[in-house]
């Protein structure tokens, strides 16, 4: 049992390194989705939609596969780590960017008239009135997504990222040790969300206090 | 281009006979795992200590657990307990299981959203406690747990290609061997997501219309 | 407030009343006439430190109408609601067609349901079950609780229909009725499962006083059956006329019990008097 769990230990920095990663990309790539879903331009509105909806409507596992077999062998070498948090990341842009959405439409429109009436900018109105207020929206839905992309992560250890599943396939099949490192390895996962669940509760509880609605 | 859409159409039917697999895996989890589910929807509200515990203690871990593991610890895990099961089978009974823990967070809320008058009205008509879940708070629960319910569905159709995993035939299975013996990975993988997408966006739409329609009926 | 025909209508109810609780006749009438059909001994009910009741003891006859009155918040839904074990007393006992329960004892289901089956609640925003029409509202409980079959059931609810004035809406559901309507279909439901006490907790105050009035006047019948009622009611006109006895409560106690002309005109206590003039000046 100890020996399984060290094992799976040495999974959890790999874990952690495929979740965070492929959470700040999809952080960074949901804003520009998100900007083109509410651009005025028909065209950008359907190319932003298209690929929101082809990123999510493909398993992300089948996406991982596409870019370890079907790219990362021919064009772009990209290793199992390299693969999976672009993967993951993209397929994140597209949730996040819906979640962005759903904290514009959160946010009262008189916010955004208010800051053009009082002469400001359209980017410096959106970049201080009302990202705060979205991303204060934003951070339930997106921690919940934060963690359900922590169990995602696991599809990693299908193209052989040394993650906690990875561990507990290998040590299982080596061992024979039969239940024991799939349900520790379930403990860890989650284990690993609670901070994550606590981290979002301060943070939420500071934006509340700043950006009081 | 012309060759391309040529051997394109070749792995249709290898690709339509996985898609098929992978929604009959869907068809067994949603027939074992919504009952299971509206039993743990019940019972991690009882009154009963125990049973409220350890219904609650399953649904997080159902919840918690990454799918994949679960998959993997019915499969390779339980066998050394004694428990073996065909993949398919297996892949059944894990994906049920987390159905289960899923959809009864989904059901708790939608039985939680009975107004408690009715139950109290059923209580002072004499009604035995059994009557009253299964005539007044189940239907109504589950008629507005449906949406939810649905978009679980969908979601739980991208989750039946981990069954990969442990060597169901399902669509992506038929897809990765079909790039094995031919190296075409990005053509027959990208073949492979055009399926899950001809499924998941329409049955998405369908969703969210129905949410739609039922919280326009529900504001009424 | 009209006394001519307050005297009327009351001569109208001394007359000998008969048990007319069960549709059908069959059920037992309550046997010792002498006995209270209600007895309420020493009740305590709390709501976590907050002590809503506070040691009531009353004893009802068959067959009387009595109205509890009184400032919100003095406890007369609690008081109503520890008739049929809704809420539950901390201490005290209750006792309805014979059957007692004291406080803290365990209760079996059986027991509990046979309670509520000799009581009939109306509650002030209705209940009904709205994924129902108002024809199955009615009959479900007679299968269920009185183990009828769903042809019996049915002819008995288009009875009830028939007796509040809805036998046109017995396909309509809950949404498609008139709060008014609703209530009267919640009536139906209540006698349906043939209770020899009806317990109405507000029941015109979610209503357009037009709309009371229908329901008001299903009352006015069923009390001139002589059904035993206990109505908590903010409608003194209709305690005054129809009543037998009025009690007014106040922080959770009676503190003020009697027939209408007493208690409406010589009110004893000065929280009482006030509590009326408050009344008055509104109507």
């Amino acid at each position: 049992m100890t020996e399984t769990l060290q094992t799976l230990l040495t999974g959890v920095p790999w874990t952690i390194a495929v979740t965070s990663l492929a959470f700040a990309i999809g952080a960074v790539l949901g804003i520009p989705l998100v900007l083109m879903r509410r651009s005025k331009s028909f065209l950008l509105r359907l190319l932003s939609r298209t690929v929101i909806d082809v990123l999510r409507g493909i398993p992300p596992i089948v996406w991982l596969f596409i870019l370890f077999f079907g790219i990362g062998t021919s064009a772009v070498e990209l290793n199992p780590f390299e693969a999976s948090v672009i993967g993951l990341g993209l397929v994140s842009a597209a949730y996040l960017a819906e979640i962005y959405r759903s904290g514009f439409l959160a946010v009262h429109f008189g916010q955004a008239e208010a800051a053009t009436a009082l002469g400001m900018s359209k980017p410096d109105a959106l970049a201080l009135i009302l990202a705060p207020q979205v991303m204060r929206v934003a951070i339930p839905p997106a921690t919940t997504y934060l963690i359900s992309l922590l169990k995602d992560s696991a599809v990693a250890s299908t193209i052989g990222v040394s993650d906690i599943s990875f561990r507990a396939f290998q040590h299982a099949q080596s061992s024979g040790g039969g239940l024991t490192p799939f349900m520790l390895a379930a403990v860890l996962y989650i284990l690993l969300s609670i901070p994550v669940v606590w981290l979002s509760r301060s943070v939420d509880a500071r934006l509340r206090k700043r950006v009081s609605r | 281009m012309m060759e391309t859409l040529t051997t394109w159409w070749g792995w249709v039917p290898q690709l339509a006979a996985g898609l098929w697999v992978s929604t009959q895996l869907l068809f067994w989890c949603l027939l074992f795992g919504l009952p299971a589910g509206l039993v743990l929807a019940l019972t991690s509200s009882s009154a009963m200590r125990a049973v409220r515990w350890s219904s609650i203690v399953l649904v997080e871990i159902g919840r918690g657990a990454p799918a994949l593991v679960v998959l993997q610890m019915v499969y390779f895990g339980l066998p050394t307990v004694g428990l073996t099961f065909a993949p398919f089978l297996s892949g059944a009974i894990a994906l049920s299981l987390t159905t289960a823990a899923y959809t009864s967070e989904i059901l708790r809320a939608g039985l939680q959203s009975v107004p408690y008058g009715e139950v109290e009205a059923a209580m002072a008509l004499g009604m035995r406690r059994r009557d009253t879940l299964r005539y007044v708070v189940i239907p109504q629960g589950i008629m507005v747990a449906i949406p939810a319910l649905l978009g679980f569905a969908v979601l739980m159709f991208q989750v039946t290609s981990l069954a990969f995993t442990i060597a169901i035939p399902e669509l992506l299975s038929r897809a990765y061997r079909i790039g094995a013996s031919n190296f075409r990975y990005l053509d027959v993988l990208t073949a492979a997501g055009v399926f899950y997408l001809a499924v998941i966006l329409p049955f998405g739409w369908l969703v969210s219309h129905i949410e739609q329609r039922m919280s326009r009926h529900l504001t009424k | 407030m009209d006394v001519q025909r307050t005297k009327r209508s009351r001569a109208k109810l001394e007359k000998p009343l008969t048990a007319t609780a069960a549709v059908d006749g069959s059920k037992q009438p309550f046997a010792d006439q002498e006995k209270p059909i209600v007895k309420l001994s020493n009740i305590v009910v709390e709501y976590g430190r907050h002590r809503a009741v506070n040691n009531v003891s009353l004893d009802i006859q068959r067959g009387n109408v009595v109205a509890i009155v009184g400032p919100s918040g003095a406890g007369k839904s609690t008081l109503l609601r520890s008739i049929n074990l809704l809420e539950r007393p901390v201490s005290g006992s209750i006792e309805v067609c014979g059957r007692r329960f004291d406080a803290g004892a365990p209760i079996a289901e059986r027991t509990l349901m046979d309670l509520r089956r000799s009581t009939g609640m109306v509650f002030q925003s209705f209940n009904l079950f709205p994924h129902m029409t108002a024809r199955r509202n009615i009959s479900l409980p007679q299968q269920r609780v009185l183990g009828l079959s769903r042809a019996d059931a049915d002819a008995r609810t288009d009875q009830l229909l028939a007796r509040v004035k809805l036998s046109a809406k017995a396909g309509s559901f809950p949404s498609q009725l008139s709060g008014g309507q609703q209530q009267r279909v919640a009536i139906a439901r209540a006698l349906a499962i043939g209770p020899e006490v009806m317990l109405f907790d507000e029941p015109t105050s979610a209503l357009d006083p037009e709309l009371g009035l229908e329901v008001l006047a299903v009352m006015r019948e069923l009390a001139a059956e002589g059904m035993t009622m206990i109505v908590v009611t903010h409608e003194i006109t209709f305690a005054a006329d129809v009543a037998h006895r009025i009690l007014v409560m106040a922080d959770g106690a009676v503190i003020e019990d009697g027939p209408p002309s007493s208690v409406l005109k010589n009110p004893t206590s000065p929280r009482s008097r006030e509590f009326f003039r408050a009344i008055l000046d509104r109507q």
